[in-house]
């Protein structure tokens, strides 16, 4: 502790980490309060518009609930409190979907569409920062640890006099990181903690995904800090290792994610949305033809042991169209339930790509940890067309159970619509989200950058 | 039956080569404790080699180098314990004072110093009172070489390493150099002072070998000569 002290000591006389962490205090916390804002503008709209949707359908006309199946309504998707933080795929998937009969809608409402220029740079958000920005920062801070040292000649007279390389190593890493906790993990969690527990809905489980976050964070900061150390070690001049840290940045931070981008989609290639819809609209025109309708209609008439469909004690009308939203529900689980399972296979090979880089690793254990992760999206798109399919389904039961005829006009009023529930997201629980991949990634890189270390610390030479 | 202690310093029949060229070519030397020994050599005689190896920044090609019974190639952390050094350019923090220097390297070699302990010790070295304070970028080469030398003496090392120690140091700092190596050996800890300075050789060494082509060519008693007898052996013995 003593050791760790001195170089605290030290490192606060350095201009650098004041400087730094200042520059690193105000990114983070602008980015932070900005996403705040915004998230917080948003949830009102959410809440004003969900208020507005749920009246609008209760207070529609009488009408014939299949008129007011078409009627629909749209459904939003609560944002993850952590998206202030790392907002993952939020801004590119849409958080609104319009519910209506016989459509699987896309979800649309894409932050990225209103987005600055800055976060379309790739570093409007708090992630983006630590992501690219604070690696820099960390290289900045470490990587004169060492070889200042030795140029200017002051290691030499250490380890001449007793300095165990070893100790010394990780009495530096413990003040660097304990000056990276203090500019970076603690306005993380303080304000972080602060925004994300303002905006906090229930099944987000705010403290249980946000400490592991920052920590995440601080991991990825930690590791980037013993490689800058790493390659401090064992360069002859600080302008060597400096020059080494900033390429292994470039390869890490920059190139290795698009050449991942570039490895997985040939990997692990996703189903085209364009062929998925195309097929979704072969199998359903297929169905929709007059001939195959009278087919239906006679199949149901003979099923029930009658000719005319004013013999049936149901709703002819009724019936076909529940049957013919079941044809449906089966053709969208076949055509999106594959075209979603092959992004997932990429988001996984993705994760596997961490393998490359720790900055990978990271994207998706933190968008992961934030609740803004495909997999959620994909969760809410699901969730979204069950709700579509309740009211679908509901309506369509009324109209069978009226049976119409002749004269006879079936029309549904309030009390139909009131037994419509509301759309009640529940996000995936941190318990199911599949971070072990990313996360076990991420600790590789430090046992593989700290056994690197370790080697470099045995043969330090002055 | 008692068996002697094992020596501060044991070199055995060391060859160190740099690509073709060969620094040092069998050399052995051993230290017992309290002995103050010079190695005097011309430039590129194989000095630094020596203390280099000797604090395991080098490792000899063949033979063994071993300080208080530990191989310094094998295990040199273990064996820099014992090891107390001053290099020849003594090289400070120029934005702390002598005195925080000296705490801080003391700190990293896990050593606790109070700052009166760390005064007497810069004191003892030489350096004045009124420059414990000061900062280092402002120290002359002297300056530093003392707080170099209180450093040493902080660590109450069984072995004390010194290159050219008295190299830019006016007269009364190396007299007053003189003294702090005799306490020290007074003290039981073994001096090898790798050095050109024949006048400071002859007050403080108990032995002298003459290093020539990576090797000690002669061993000099210089209680047994004057200066100019040891100065006349040390030329003779470079043009032979």
């Amino acid at each position: 502790m003593r050791l760790v002290r001195a170089e605290l000591g030290q490192l606060l006389r350095d201009a650098r980490l004041r400087w730094i962490g200042a520059v690193l205090v105000i990114l983070l916390s602008v980015a932070l309060v900005g996403a705040w804002r915004q998230a917080a503008r948003d949830a009102d709209a959410v809440q004003r518009i969900t208020q507005a949707e749920r009246g609008r359908w209760l207070g529609q006309d009488a009408k014939n609930p299949h008129a007011a199946d078409h009627y629909g309504l749209w459904v939003f998707k609560p944002s993850a409190p952590l998206a202030i933080l790392d907002p993952g795929v939020e801004p590119y998937t849409g958080r609104m979907v319009r519910i209506e009969a016989h459509l699987f809608n896309d979800a649309v409402f894409r932050a990225v569409q209103d987005a600055n220029p800055l976060t379309r740079a790739g570093l409007g958000s708090v992630a983006d920062i630590v992501q690219l920005i604070v690696p820099l920062a960390v290289i900045l801070l470490g990587f004169s640890a060492f070889a200042a040292d030795r140029e200017r000649g002051t290691l030499r007279l250490a380890l001449g006099n007793g300095a165990a390389p070893g100790r010394l190593f990780t009495a530096r890493l413990a003040a660097l990181l304990s000056a990276l906790a203090l500019v970076i993990g603690a306005p993380l969690l303080v304000l972080g903690g602060l925004a994300a527990a303002n905006l906090d809905a229930p099944g987000w489980e705010v403290w249980p995904r946000l400490v592991p976050w920052v920590a995440a964070q601080l991991a990825y900061a930690a590791a980037f800090l013993i490689l800058a150390m790493t390659l401090s070690l064992t360069a002859r001049t600080a302008r060597a290792a400096l020059a080494a840290s900033l390429l292994a940045w470039v390869l890490l931070c920059v190139a290795a994610p698009r050449l991942a981008t570039v490895g997985v989609e040939a990997a692990a290639p996703a189903l085209s949305y364009r062929d998925t819809r195309a097929r979704i609209d072969g199998a359903v025109r297929g169905h929709r033809t007059a001939e195959a309708s009278d087919e239906r209609a006679k199949a149901i008439l003979a099923r029930y042991g009658v000719t005319a469909p004013d013999a049936l004690p149901v709703d002819l009308r009724g019936l076909m169209s529940s049957e013919n939203e079941q044809h449906y529900f089966a053709v969208f689980d076949a055509a999106f339930g594959a075209f979603f399972d092959s992004l997932l296979r990429q988001e996984r090979a993705y994760a596997w790509a961490g393998l490359l880089s720790p900055r990978i690793a990271l994207q998706a254990l933190s968008a992961t940890l934030a609740g803004t992760d495909f997999p959620q999206h994909v969760r809410f798109v699901w969730a979204a067309e069950h709700y579509r399919r309740g009211i679908s389904e509901r309506m369509n039961r009324a109209i069978i159970d009226n049976p119409q005829g002749g004269e006879r006009r079936y029309t549904a009023g309030h009390d139909l619509w009131e037994t419509v529930p509301p759309f009640d997201y529940v996000p995936m629980p941190l318990a199911g989200a599949t971070f072990a991949v990313p996360f076990a990634i991420l600790a590789a890189w430090l046992a593989v950058l700290g056994g690197a270390a370790a080697l470099a610390i045995r043969r330090l030479k002055p | 039956m008692r068996h002697a202690p094992d020596p501060v310093l044991a070199i055995g029949d060391v060859v160190k080569r740099f690509g073709g060229r060969t620094a040092l070519d069998g050399l052995t030397l051993t230290l017992r404790a309290g002995e103050v020994f010079a190695l005097l050599g011309p430039n590129g005689a194989g000095k630094t080699t020596t203390i280099n190896l000797i604090l395991g920044f080098l490792r000899a090609d063949t033979g063994t180098v071993r300080v208080c019974g530990i191989d310094a190639g094998a295990d040199p952390i273990v064996a820099r314990e014992a090891i107390a050094y001053i290099p020849e350019q003594v090289a400070l923090y120029p934005g702390l004072s002598g005195r925080e220097n000296l705490r801080y390297f003391t700190t990293l070699a896990g050593l606790a110093l109070a700052r009166d302990e760390a005064d007497r010790l810069l004191e003892q070295a030489g350096l004045a009172v009124e420059a414990h304070t000061r900062k280092a970028a402002s120290y002359s080469k002297g300056m530093r070489q003392k707080v170099g030398i209180a450093i040493a003496l902080a660590r109450r090392a069984r072995l004390l390493l010194l290159d050219e120690p008295t190299s830019g140091l006016d007269p009364s700092a190396s007299a007053d150099f003189s003294s702090v190596v005799r306490a020290a050996a007074a003290r039981g800890t073994t001096v090898l002072m790798a050095t050109h300075d024949l006048y400071r050789v002859k007050e403080v060494a108990d032995r002298v070998g003459v290093l020539q082509a990576g090797r000690i060519v002669e061993e000099i008693d210089p209680a047994r000569l004057d200066h100019a007898a040891l100065e006349r052996l040390y030329i003779e013995r470079l043009a032979s």
